[in-house]
């Protein structure tokens, strides 16, 4: 039933009905016995005052030797009929409209008989002294109507008063969902961009966890609205200034009538317009995080996604006279990850470390073991991060406060991110001995050590992959 | 007119100190807080651009402070969040004028010699001294109409002195104004401006007050 109000009214309705059907039945059932017990008393009465007028048999007989005679009885009404036979079988006087076949048997006492289609029920009194006895019967037919007519009495009101039920019942129920009618026209009429709690004041126990449901879900996505518009805000806040450094740089480029000055800004503006593209491709990188379906997750070798992304940073490195070292403890190390997950966050570390490191320095790649985890290290030897900064840092659009390099505050993010959908977390510090370690750490199911076979075999596989490759 | 740049992304801080000094600012450039704190102490700068995002703070934190300090330096933000809210703010905090980011760099330079002349009282965008009229805007200097060349020394000097008329100006204030840090003042002194400014313009121009500095006499 689609309809809560017509659910409810037909549930009440179908009690009610029942309960009142069974009343019916009872009091049908002890109307009849009560009509039974009170007509059986009259008909009792009725023969004791008729056996109490009558004068004994031979009288009968002498003074009315004919039944019409009899006819003085006292009259009663037509739903009794009276006989009055002597002892010996002879019908001495009847009411009008009184069968002639005898109403009893001859015994005393109830009895009931059918007599020409009709049922009679019969009391009757025999008296010795004046040898005369006394039958006063009622015919059953009149006593159902009776008890018929009683019912139909009561069922007329019964009607009526079913309707009037229905009626209440139905205004009832619809008041009593009243409370719920008005979370639904609050709802309906909400502005879809109202976030706002329901604001209703003292909500009905029941819906209560309706409401508190519905509140949360709203102040939720109020929430997730406000950081996204927050997001959205930094982003573009985070492209307004390369875009006024850009803007700046080509005034300058065109103002400028020396050489000098105008390369030097050219320069900057494709720096400018790096800078710019990395930022646009690490919003893109987060969004595509964020929103996207997870990615298949495989068995990735470290060492292999270090290879690609040394290649990839070649350039980076060279200019800013960094080495990226890979330690043997990678090797031979797998990931459970997708493999584009990996390389994402492994490029954002390689590139913070990159931008952070002194010229000629390095940046190490290893892996350790610590407690059940390991931990993919990037260590490199640049300032590192003021121990008071370190934990605002993995924020978004965040950039230290000495940093002047052109990273946009997103990469942690995005390598946090990318862990947590694979439920490894980043570990950041400074080391004692100078420089910072980002550590990518995830558990031990994530992680395998592969079998490493070394000799003459499987370096020719490698050469003949290589020549393969270069074919 | 020397300036003070408030600026800390790279690129930009780069653009607005080149791109002043070619519209004929002296310009100093800062990227921190801190920084600009003590460079404001020192130096007594016609106008400050200030960017509101910085590294150790928000610019309208440094405004306010400078002004609850008494300090009345013309300051154009310098922002990216560039909502009606956020120049209300940046205004009822004590800022003169605001630039939302990307920006043209002549508009920077137009608001800031706006903002600075009126600092100084002077609404007109072209200085009048007798039959020379100097306009800071297209940086040129007329005698009865007729164009008098000048370097940008020479024209910042005269510009200067032009400002307000009848003050004394010592030649460390002229040098201030002159020279950014960057600038290598080198033998290029005020005083050798000053002689090629009179021998262009005659002796009656620019006065020495002896033992103070230069001036021109109130017209």
């Amino acid at each position: 039933m689609r309809s809560l109000r017509v659910r409810l009214f037909v549930l009440l309705a179908a009690m009610t009905v029942l309960v009142w059907s069974s009343a019916a039945i009872w009091i049908y059932a002890s109307t009849r016995a009560d009509v039974q017990r009170v007509l059986d008393r009259r008909l009792v009465e009725a023969a004791g005052m008729v056996a109490s007028l009558a004068t004994d048999a031979e009288d009968l007989l002498v003074r009315r030797p004919n039944q019409s005679r009899l006819v003085p009885l006292p009259h009663y009404s037509r739903q009794l009929s009276c006989q009055i036979w002597t002892l010996d079988g002879r019908l001495v006087g009847r009411s009008s409209g009184a069968p002639s076949q005898p109403l009893a048997d001859g015994r005393s006492g109830f009895s009931e008989r059918v007599i020409s289609g009709e049922t009679w029920r019969v009391y009757t009194i025999a008296d010795p002294a004046r040898q005369i006895r006394v039958s006063v019967g009622d015919n059953l037919r009149v006593r159902q109507r009776l008890i018929g007519d009683l019912m139909l009495g009561l069922l007329a009101p019964a009607i009526a008063g079913g309707v009037a039920l229905a009626v209440l019942i139905w205004a009832a129920v619809g008041a009593g969902l009243a409370p719920l009618r008005e979370v639904a026209r609050l709802l309906a009429r909400r502005d879809p961009s109202d976030f706002s709690a329901l604001g209703i004041a003292r909500p009905t126990e029941e819906i209560r966890p309706l409401i508190a449901a519905i509140d949360s879900q709203f102040a939720r996505l109020e929430q997730l609205r406000a950081d996204e518009r927050h997001f959205i805000a930094s982003a573009a806040h985070e492209l307004q200034t390369p875009l006024a450094g850009l803007r700046a740089h080509a005034d300058i480029a065109s103002m400028t009538d020396d050489a000098a000055t105008r390369e030097k800004s050219l320069h900057s503006i494709r720096k400018s317009v790096d800078r710019t593209a990395r930022l646009v491709g690490q919003l893109l990188d987060l969004s595509r995080e964020e929103s996207g379906e997870p990615l298949p997750r495989q068995w990735v070798s470290v060492a292999a996604a270090m290879d690609g992304l040394s290649d990839e940073f070649s350039n980076d490195l060279r200019r800013a006279d960094v080495k990226l070292v890979a330690i043997d403890t990678v090797v031979d190390l797998d990931l459970h990850i997708a493999p584009a997950s990996l390389l994402l966050a492994l490029r954002n570390l390689i590139k913070n470390a990159i931008d952070h490191s002194p010229l000629g320095s390095a940046i190490e790649i290893s892996a350790e073991q610590r407690g059940d985890c390991v931990a993919l290290c990037v260590r490199d030897q640049g300032p590192g991060i003021p121990a008071d900064e370190l934990g605002k840092i993995r924020g978004r659009f965040v950039r230290g406060a000495r940093t002047r390099g052109p990273g946009s505050g997103l990469g942690l993010s995005i390598v946090e991110l990318v862990l947590s959908q694979i439920g490894g977390t980043l570990h950041l510090r400074n080391l004692a001995q100078g420089g910072f370690e980002a550590a990518i750490v995830v558990g031990p199911d994530l992680t395998r050590r592969r079998e490493i076979r070394l000799g003459a075999e499987s370096q020719a596989h490698t050469v003949s992959k290589g020549s393969q490759g270069s074919n | 007119m020397r300036i003070l740049v408030i600026e800390d992304d790279e690129i930009l801080f780069d653009a607005v100190r080149t791109g002043l000094v070619l519209e004929g600012f002296a310009v100093d450039a800062v990227e921190t807080i801190a920084d600009a704190r003590e460079a404001a102490a020192s130096v007594d700068y016609d106008a400050v651009v200030l960017d509101v995002g910085l590294p150790d703070g928000t610019g309208l934190d440094l405004l306010r402070e400078w002004r609850k300090a008494g300090r009345s330096v013309p300051v154009l933000l310098l922002t990216a969040r560039n909502s009606t809210r956020d120049r209300i703010e940046g205004l009822d905090s004590g800022g003169d004028d605001y630039l939302g980011k990307p920006f043209d760099l002549h508009e920077l330079a137009a608001r800031l010699r706006a903002i600075a002349r009126r600092a100084k009282g002077n609404a007109s965008p072209a200085l009048s001294w007798g039959d020379y009229t100097l306009d800071s805007a297209s940086r040129e200097l007329t005698r009865s109409g007729e164009a008098v060349a000048l370097s940008r020394r020479e024209f910042a000097l005269l510009e200067a002195l032009f400002e307000q008329p009848g003050r004394i100006f010592s030649r460390a204030q002229l040098e201030e104004r002159l020279y950014g840090w960057q600038d290598d003042i080198g033998s290029n002194t005020v005083e050798v401006h000053v002689h090629k400014l009179r021998s262009k313009l005659g002796r009656e121009v620019i006065q020495t007050v002896r033992g103070q500095g230069y001036k021109v006499a109130r017209p």
